[in-house]
C-alpha cells in the first residue's frame, strides 16, 4: 500500500483516461458538460522582517522600550533589543487554471466528473503557489433511485464538513424515508487536496506524519415526513501503517420545520479527547412577513487531530449566543440585516489570577442592501471586538447591471484594526472597481483596488498604498444529454 | 392568457352557438317594417312546419315586387339569404312534435323568435336567442352558458360540424365558468363531459396547456381539428397556481406528494421546469415529465427561489441543513459549486469566481461572513448583489479579528500549516519562532511569557497558525526545557494514549514520529 496513494491521480495516462472516457464522442444519453477557468491575481505585500540594536543603544533597562520614533522594542538586558517593522513592498502574482468537467456515458446512471486545478505562482510568497497541479476531484458515478456508488477522488458533505478523500462510498436510499452510507479509502488532508504526508505540510511542521492516512465512516439519516430529518456521522481515521489513529468524531445534525419556524441542532464530537467541538442550536422564525430573526446558542471548542500535540495542550472553548435579524421589504428591493453576538470563554486553568488576556468577546453588525432596476447599492458596519483581535469598520458599494450577468461597480471601505498581543492598530482605507461581462459561455470578471495602510502604532512601518488586482475568465461548454435548451436562471 | 386561449379557441360553448343558431338569420330583413303586412310568418317561411329545409325561405323576389312595383313602394333588390352554417342540432318539425306530444301547448313562431315584449312591432322577430332555449328548459339548465348545461344536448360536436369556418369558431362565447381558477384547474375531473367539450375544443386546444397532452386519456378521445389548430397558432398556455403550492412548504415538499407518477405534474410542467431547481439531478419523477423540442411549449417556467429552508444567512450556516440533508441538497447543486467556496483556499486576494456558477453570488459584496444572504435571484423578490467570492472585499486585513473569533471556522476549508502558517511565513509573522525571539513579536502583552498559557488555551487554533509544535516542544516537553506540563485538569490521558501511543511519545518518550529520511 502506497503512502502516495494520490500519485495515480497525477498521472497523465490515467487523467488523460478518465478524461477520455469523460469526453466521448456525444451519442444519444451521453454528453460533456464543464467549464474551463483562468484566475489571476496580483498584489502587493510588505513582509515583516525582525530588527535590532544592541541593548546599550536603546535608552532605558526595561524589558518594553520605545525607539526613538516610538516603535516598541522588546529587549534582554545585556543583549538584544528586537523589533519587527514592514519590509519592501513585494509583488505577488498567482495564476489558476481549472478544468471542471461533466461526462455522461450513455448508461444510465454512470457519469464521470473531473476537477483539475494548475497553479503557478510568481514565487512562494502566496500559500500553496508551489502546489502546481492538484486534483481536487476525479471520480466514477453510477447513480440509480435506490443507492450510489461512486469511486475515485471524490468528496463528502456530512457533520464534519465538506472534505475529499480517496476511494469509494455506497449509499442506499432503498428504504426511504431512510439512509445510510458507508465510505473508505485513503485520507487527505483538508484544503490541501494531497496526502497527510505531502511535501506541503511536511515542510510547514517538522512532525507532520510521514506516512498517509486511512479513512473510514459511516451516516445514516433518516426524514420525518414535512417535520424534520436528522443525520448521525461516524468517522475514523489512522495511519497506513495502523499505528496511530488520526481522528475519531462523531457528528449529528437535525433540522425540524414547525410551522413556519425552522430549529437546527447539530453537534460534533472528537471520541479521542471526548469533547464536544461543536454544540449548536439555532432557530429561524419570522415575526412578520417580511422580518425574520435568527436566534442561536453555540458552544466552540477547537479540534486537533490526534498527530499533532495541539489538543494535548487542553485548549478550552466557547459559549456564544447570536440575534440576526433580517428584515426585507421586495418592492423597495430593499433589504437590511442588523445583529449581535457575545462569547465568553471557559476558564483556562493557566496563567496569572490576575491575567489581562480577554475572556470574552462581542460584535454588532448592520447591513442594508438595495436593488432599484439595473441600479444596486449596499453598505455596512461592522463592529468586533474581543480575545485576539478587533476592528471596526464599514463599507458602501454601488453599481449597476447591464443584463443580468454583466455589472460594474465602485466600492470604498474604511477599517480600523487592532491585536491584543501585537501593538498593531491599524487604519485601511480603499476604493475599488469590479464587474464582470457574460457573453455566451464567456464569463469575464475583474476587479482592481488601491488601500491605503497606515500602521498607527508604528511610526518605523508609516502608511503605505497597496494594490490588487484580480480577473478571471471562464468558459462554459457542452450540455446536458437530452437537454434542448437551458432555461434561465438554472439547469445548471 | 388562458381565457384568450379558450375563447379564442373556441368553443363556446355549445349554447352560445345559439347565437348563430340554425334558425335563420334576418340578413336584414326589416321585419318590424312590415308590421301588418302578413298575417303568419309561414307565408315567408313555409318550410319549417315541415321540415322543408329548402322552404325554410320560401319567399321569392316576385312576391316583394307585388308591393315593391315602383309605384306604390319603391323597387327592391333583395334575395332570401341562405341558410346560415351551423353546429344546431335543433329541428323545428321534430321539437315541434316532442312538444305536442308532451301534452305542452303548442308552440309558435313567436315563443322563440319573439317579439319579447308587447312594447314592440308584432314583426320585430329574428334569430332564436339562447334564452329562449333556457325560457323552456329551465328545469334542465340555469343559463344558456351555465356550467352544467349539456353542450351536445343542442350542438354538434366539432367534428359532426366541418363546414363551420375558422372565422365562426373563433366567435364561439367562453362561458362564465371557464373563466375562474377553480374551472382551469379542475375540469378534467371526473365529471369532464367529454361530448359538451367536443362542441367547441379539439385535442389542440388541450395541448396549449397540456404539456403530456398526448398520454392523457380524455385528451386523446378528443379528435384534431386543423381549425382548432390554426386558432391556437402562439397562443401560450396559462398554468395556475393549484392550492397545493401555495403550502408554505410546498418547495422543498413536493417531492413527497408525487406519490402517483408524474402525469398530474405534467400537465403543466416539462423537465425545464424542475432543472431551473434541481438542476442535472437523477430524479425518476423529473425524467418522466415531458421533455419538449425546440419551439414547442415548455409548461411552467418555475424562477428560482429560495427555498423556505434557506434562511437569510443560510450562505455560512448550511452545514446543519446539509447535513440532516432536508431539503437534499443536490436536487439543487451539483458538487462543483460546493468546491467553489470550499475547495479552493489557496486563491489569491479577492477570489474569483465566475458569475455563471452559482457560489459566486454568494458572498463578498460588502458584507461579511455573518451577513451574507443567500442571493439567489429569487431571495424573496430580492435580487442578488453581485459578488466575487467567499469572502468580502479586503478580507486580507480583517481576518484577525473574525479568526480569533472563530465565526467560521478557518480549518475547515484551510490548511493549518500547508495555508495559514505558510502564508504567516511569507509574510514575516513566524519570524523569530524558531529562536524563541517570537515574544518581540506579541510585544502588545508585556507580561506575554506568563500570559501565554491563557491566550493560548483560548485560541489554540491561532498559535497553531504560526508556530510549529516544536516551538511549544522547548518548555512543554516532559524529556527536556523547562517540562512544564500543558495538559488541563480534565486531561484524559489514558483516553487519548489508547488511540495515538504515537502522540504521547513526542513529549513523553522522546520516540517523536519524524518525518522519514
Amino acid at each position: 500500500m502506497s503512502d502516495r496513494h494520490g500519485v495515480w491521480f497525477r498521472s497523465p495516462a490515467s487523467l488523460a483516461t478518465l478524461m477520455l472516457l469523460a469526453f466521448t464522442l456525444p451519442a444519444l444519453g451521453q454528453g460533456v458538460r464543464g467549464e474551463v477557468r483562468v484566475s489571476s491575481g496580483f498584489l502587493e505585500a510588505r513582509p515583516l522582517v525582525r530588527d535590532s540594536l544592541a541593548d546599550a543603544d536603546v535608552p532605558g533597562t526595561a524589558v518594553r522600550r520605545r525607539l526613538p520614533d516610538g516603535t516598541v522594542a522588546t529587549c534582554i538586558l545585556g543583549n538584544f533589543c528586537r523589533w519587527f517593522r514592514a519590509d519592501e513592498v513585494e509583488e505577488i502574482f498567482v495564476t489558476t487554471q481549472e478544468l471542471l468537467a461533466t461526462g455522461w456515458t450513455g448508461i444510465q446512471g454512470l457519469s464521470t466528473r473531473v476537477h483539475l486545478r494548475g497553479r503557478y505562482g510568481s514565487d512562494e510568497f502566496w500559500p500553496q503557489s508551489t502546489q502546481e497541479f492538484e486534483t481536487v476531484s476525479a471520480y466514477a458515478d453510477y447513480d440509480r433511485s435506490d443507492f450510489r456508488v461512486r469511486a475515485g477522488r471524490q468528496f463528502r458533505t456530512d457533520g464534519l464538513g465538506y472534505y475529499n478523500f480517496d476511494g469509494a462510498s455506497f449509499l442506499w436510499r432503498g428504504w426511504n424515508p431512510w439512509w445510510i452510507e458507508v465510505y473508505g479509502g485513503w485520507s487527505l488532508a483538508r484544503g490541501l487536496n494531497a496526502s497527510r504526508s505531502d511535501d506541503l505540510v511536511s515542510r510547514a511542521d517538522v512532525l507532520a506524519p510521514d506516512v498517509g492516512g486511512l479513512i473510514f465512516g459511516a451516516e445514516a439519516g433518516g426524514r420525518l415526513g414535512r417535520i424534520g430529518s436528522g443525520s448521525v456521522s461516524y468517522q475514523r481515521e489512522i495511519r497506513t501503517d495502523r499505528l496511530a489513529l488520526i481522528t475519531e468524531r462523531l457528528a449529528f445534525d437535525a433540522r425540524a420545520f414547525l410551522n413556519r419556524t425552522v430549529v437546527e441542532l447539530s453537534g460534533e464530537y472528537d471520541w479521542a479527547y471526548n469533547q464536544l467541538n461543536e454544540l449548536r442550536l439555532r432557530v429561524n422564525t419570522p415575526i412578520t412577513s417580511r422580518l425574520e430573526v435568527v436566534a442561536e446558542a453555540r458552544h466552540h471548542s477547537p479540534f486537533f487531530e490526534l498527530w499533532t500535540i495541539w489538543g494535548a495542550f487542553s485548549p478550552v472553548g466557547f459559549n456564544e449566543g447570536r440575534l440576526t435579524l433580517a428584515w426585507s421589504k421586495p418592492d423597495l428591493g430593499l433589504g437590511i440585516q442588523g445583529g449581535g453576538a457575545y462569547r465568553d470563554y471557559d476558564e483556562t486553568n493557566a496563567g496569572p489570577a490576575n491575567s489581562t488576556i480577554r475572556d470574552d468577546g462581542w460584535r454588532a453588525f448592520a447591513n442594508a442592501n438595495w436593488r432599484g432596476g439595473p441600479w444596486f447599492a449596499s453598505g455596512g458596519y461592522r463592529a468586533e471586538a474581543g480575545f485576539g483581535a478587533a476592528r471596526f469598520g464599514g463599507d458602501l458599494r454601488a453599481g449597476r447591471f447591464f443584463g443580468d450577468e454583466s455589472y460594474v461597480a465602485l466600492r470604498g471601505s474604511r477599517t480600523q484594526t487592532f491585536g491584543e498581543f501585537r501593538l498593531n492598530e491599524q487604519l485601511i482605507s480603499g476604493v475599488g472597481i469590479d464587474g464582470a461581462v457574460q457573453i455566451g459561455e464567456f464569463s469575464f470578471n475583474a476587479g482592481a483596488a488601491v488601500y491605503e495602510i497606515d500602521a498607527r502604532e508604528r511610526p518605523v512601518d508609516g502608511k503605505w498604498t497597496q494594490a490588487r488586482v484580480y480577473s478571471s475568465l471562464s468558459y462554459r461548454f457542452g450540455i446536458e444529454p437530452g437537454v434542448v435548451s437551458r432555461v434561465a436562471g438554472g439547469g445548471r | 392568457m388562458m381565457r384568450r386561449v379558450l375563447l379564442g379557441t373556441s368553443v363556446a360553448l355549445g349554447l352560445a352557438a345559439g347565437a348563430l343558431v340554425s334558425m335563420t338569420r334576418s340578413d336584414g330583413f326589416p321585419h318590424g317594417d312590415h308590421a301588418g303586412l302578413f298575417p303568419t310568418c309561414l307565408g315567408c317561411h313555409s318550410g319549417i312546419p315541415e321540415g322543408e329545409e329548402d322552404q325554410y325561405y320560401s319567399v321569392i323576389p316576385a312576391d316583394c315586387i307585388r308591393c315593391h312595383d315602383g309605384e306604390r313602394e319603391e323597387t327592391v333588390n333583395w334575395n332570401a339569404p341562405t341558410r346560415t352554417v351551423s353546429n344546431m342540432v335543433y329541428d323545428h318539425l321534430e321539437h315541434i312534435n316532442e312538444v305536442e306530444a308532451a301534452g305542452d301547448s303548442a308552440l309558435v313562431c313567436a315563443d322563440c323568435h319573439g317579439p319579447f315584449a308587447d312594447s314592440l312591432p308584432r314583426m320585430d322577430a329574428g334569430r332564436a336567442p339562447p334564452e329562449s332555449c333556457v325560457a323552456c328548459h329551465a328545469h334542465e339548465v340555469s343559463e344558456h352558458l351555465a356550467i352544467e348545461a349539456e353542450c351536445s344536448a343542442c350542438h354538434a360536436s366539432l367534428a359532426d360540424s366541418p363546414d363551420l369556418s375558422v372565422e365562426r369558431l373563433a366567435e364561439f362565447p367562453e362561458p362564465p365558468s371557464h373563466e375562474s381558477k377553480a374551472f382551469l384547474l379542475e375540469h378534467g375531473g371526473e365529471e369532464l363531459a367529454l361530448e359538451s367539450c367536443a362542441v367547441c375544443h379539439a385535442r389542440e386546444t388541450c395541448s396549449t396547456c397540456h404539456l403530456n397532452a398526448a398520454t392523457l386519456e380524455e385528451i386523446r378521445q378528443l379528435p384534431p381539428d386543423e381549425r382548432v389548430a390554426q386558432l391556437v397558432v402562439g397562443n401560450v398556455g396559462e398554468w395556475p397556481e393549484p392550492e397545493s403550492h401555495e403550502r408554505a412548504d410546498w418547495e422543498f415538499t413536493h417531492g413527497n406528494d408525487i406519490t402517483s407518477g408524474s402525469q398530474s405534474c405534467a400537465s403543466c410542467h416539462a423537465e425545464p421546469s424542475c432543472r431551473t431547481c434541481h438542476g442535472s439531478a437523477a430524479v425518476p419523477e423529473i425524467a418522466a415529465l415531458p421533455n419538449p423540442g425546440a419551439g414547442e411549449p415548455l409548461g411552467v417556467v418555475v424562477p428560482r427561489t429560495r427555498p423556505p429552508g434557506h434562511l437569510p444567512l443560510f450562505a455560512t450556516q448550511h452545514g446543519a441543513a446539509v447535513a440532516a440533508n432536508m431539503p437534499s441538497c443536490s436536487s439543487c447543486h451539483v458538487e462543483s459549486q460546493c468546491a467553489e467556496c470550499h475547495s479552493d483556499p489557496g486563491r489569491v486576494a479577492e477570489r474569483v469566481a465566475p458569475q455563471g456558477a452559482a457560489p459566486a453570488n454568494v458572498s463578498s459584496g460588502t458584507a461579511d461572513a455573518e451577513s451574507y444572504v443567500h442571493a439567489d435571484p429569487g431571495f424573496r423578490s430580492l435580487p442578488p448583489e453581485p459578488r466575487s467570492g467567499y469572502h468580502p472585499a479586503n478580507f486580507l486585513v480583517r481576518h484577525g479579528a473574525e479568526a480569533s473569533a472563530v465565526q467560521t471556522v478557518c480549518s475547515d476549508c484551510h490548511s493549518t500549516e500547508a495555508f495559514c502558517r505558510d502564508c504567516h511565513a511569507s509574510t514575516g509573522i513566524t519570524v523569530g519562532v524558531a529562536d524563541g525571539a517570537g515574544g518581540a513579536f506579541h510585544d502588545g502583552q508585556p507580561n506575554w511569557f506568563f500570559e501565554h498559557g491563557v491566550a493560548a488555551r483560548q485560541g489554540m487554533e491561532g498559535c497553531a497558525s504560526c508556530h510549529q509544535q516544536t516551538s511549544c516542544l522547548r518548555c512543554h516537553s516532559a524529556k527536556a526545557g523547562l517540562r512544564i506540563s500543558p495538559h488541563g485538569p480534565d486531561f484524559d490521558a489514558t483516553r487519548v494514549g489508547l488511540r495515538s501511543s504515537a502522540s504521547c511519545g513526542i513529549c513523553h518518550t522522546g520516540r517523536q514520529l519524524v518525518p522519514a529520511p
